[in-house]
């Protein structure tokens, strides 16, 4: 059967409750929408935040969880929670989301908000021992597996990796990081920002192994016992961690009609190419008013910023918005915060600072992005030049004295 | 509107300052949130809005 809300209109459906999805909902709200909200997600588990599951949920003494909206918020706010329940597809022409069974919801909007799953390596196997990170089950088994470990090793040197192997010492664990690009994070940040995240890393006695893949998994009676590289060194681990990056999870929609390439294709507003379908966060594919590039991001303030546009733009159609905040992201990794905004653009150059090195991204005359590490408030006020293309010099400038002169 | 920052949450991501310059600066002595103006003029509330959205540890509140 088709539900509908009381009020006898189909209000808003949103697929995924992850950050974007719930911060639709509870921005619609803020913005005086009254029509039904249904919020659907595929977890058994109340709505919660992802960046602690690499980083508190591994290193802190307690649980780490940091929840998004909880039962008893959402009843007070008017949304429907729906968890442990996967949509398995979307009929733009008839307006309604498939659930598991036979179920389905109509819609007025339906907002895509599925997120991404880890990305398997299926060469690798799945021995006992041998973990991904996406979800708060996945924190929570590695954190117990961390409790027991002798060596952990991790495979690609990307955020997540790097951030496990930050926990890993943190917890007074050995760790091996084996990465197949020349330096850790150059796949994204290229080779400057590379040389930082590996002084960062071999300071703090990661064994950095870069230039180098993974030939096979050593197992013993189902047990991980370690990693054969491509170079034949063997680096024992009786926890292996796999950071390969995500993929967007999409295949629900096969059946759509939407235009699905490197996720959901969105327009500057949001929207997903039928009627009252919108699309935000990693699942989706946007073009960002700043950078003028149309590339699909796996960021936290990219999903929350998404999300922002589509509460308003659903609740405000005739003065709508698109998203023109300057990307960012951040990482936590040994006690210090890796901060980036804007993009990398074509190059790149180290700016020596009296509070460490800033990496400077874009050409000489035009300023595309910019990554501090341990300077937040560098960060901060760096990114309005960001947002104004301004050049390498004035960020040395602004860099350079006794700190951000301001505005 | 009225800005509230819990410090004993605050994790230095400056975050907020990113948001919204106008009301928040990070001492970067303490790693903890300044707020500059604790009942910022209409002006700036969605600004406000934003930055308490985008704090990572829910550090931030606001009394409207």
């Amino acid at each position: 059967m088709t539900s509908a809300g009381a009020d006898g209109t189909d209000g808003t459906v949103i697929v995924g409750c992850g950050l974007a999805g719930v911060t639709v909902a509870k921005r619609l709200r803020d913005e005086g929408y009254r029509d039904r909200i249904v919020l659907i997600g595929a977890e058994d588990e109340a709505p919660y935040d992802r960046p602690p599951l690499s980083k508190e949920m591994l290193t802190g003494s307690g649980d780490g969880r940091v929840s998004l909206l909880d039962p008893a918020q959402a009843a007070q706010a008017g949304i429907e929670l729906m968890t442990a329940r996967t949509a398995t597809g979307l009929e733009p022409a008839a307006r309604r989301v498939r659930l598991d069974g036979a179920e389905t919801v109509g819609y007025d909007h339906c907002v895509i908000a599925t997120g991404a799953r880890a990305r398997t390596i299926p060469a690798l196997g799945a021995p006992s021992g041998l973990f991904y990170l996406r979800t708060i089950e996945d924190s929570r088994a590695l954190r117990a597996a961390l409790l027991e470990a002798g060596r952990v090793a991790v495979v690609g040197a990307g955020f997540i990796g790097l951030e496990v192997a930050s926990a890993a010492v943190y917890r007074g664990i050995p760790v091996t990081v084996v990465e197949r690009e020349a330096m850790p994070l150059s796949r994204v940040l290229g080779a400057d920002a590379g040389y930082l995240a590996r002084d960062l890393h071999v300071s703090h006695g990661v064994d950095l192994r870069c230039g180098v893949g993974v030939a096979d998994v050593l197992t013993d009676a189902g047990r991980v016992r370690g990693l054969e590289l491509t170079d034949g060194i063997r680096v024992p681990a009786d926890v292996v961690v796999v950071g390969a990056g995500a993929v967007p999870n999409v295949e629900w929609l096969s059946t759509s009609g939407l235009r699905v390439d490197d996720g959901v294709v969105c327009d500057g507003y949001g929207r997903a190419g039928a009627d009252g379908v919108w699309a935000a966060g990693d699942v989706s594919r946007w073009p960002n008013a700043v950078t003028g590039l149309h590339v699909r991001l796996e960021q936290w303030q990219a999903a929350l910023d998404q999300a922002m546009v589509v509460a308003h733009n659903i609740a405000h159609p005739d003065g709508p918005r698109v998203w023109d905040s300057v990307p960012y992201f951040w990482s936590d990794q040994f006690g210090v915060k890796l901060q980036f905004c804007g993009h990398p653009g074509s190059g790149s150059r180290v700016v020596p600072t009296p509070r460490g090195p800033v990496v400077a991204f874009g050409s000489e005359d035009a300023l595309s992005g910019v990554l501090a590490i341990g300077q937040p408030r560098a960060l901060a006020h760096a990114r309005r030049l960001v947002a104004g293309r301004r050049t390498w010099s004035e960020l040395a400038d602004l860099l350079g004295g006794t700190g951000p002169a301001g505005r | 509107m009225k800005v509230m920052a819990d410090l004993d949450l605050c994790q230095g991501y400056a975050n907020c300052v990113i948001e919204a310059p106008e009301v928040f600066d990070i001492d970067e002595v303490g790693n903890k949130v300044i707020v500059l103006v604790p009942a910022p003029g209409s002006e700036l509330h969605e600004d406000v809005r934003r930055a308490v959205a985008s704090c990572p540890v829910k550090a931030l509140s606001i009394e409207e």
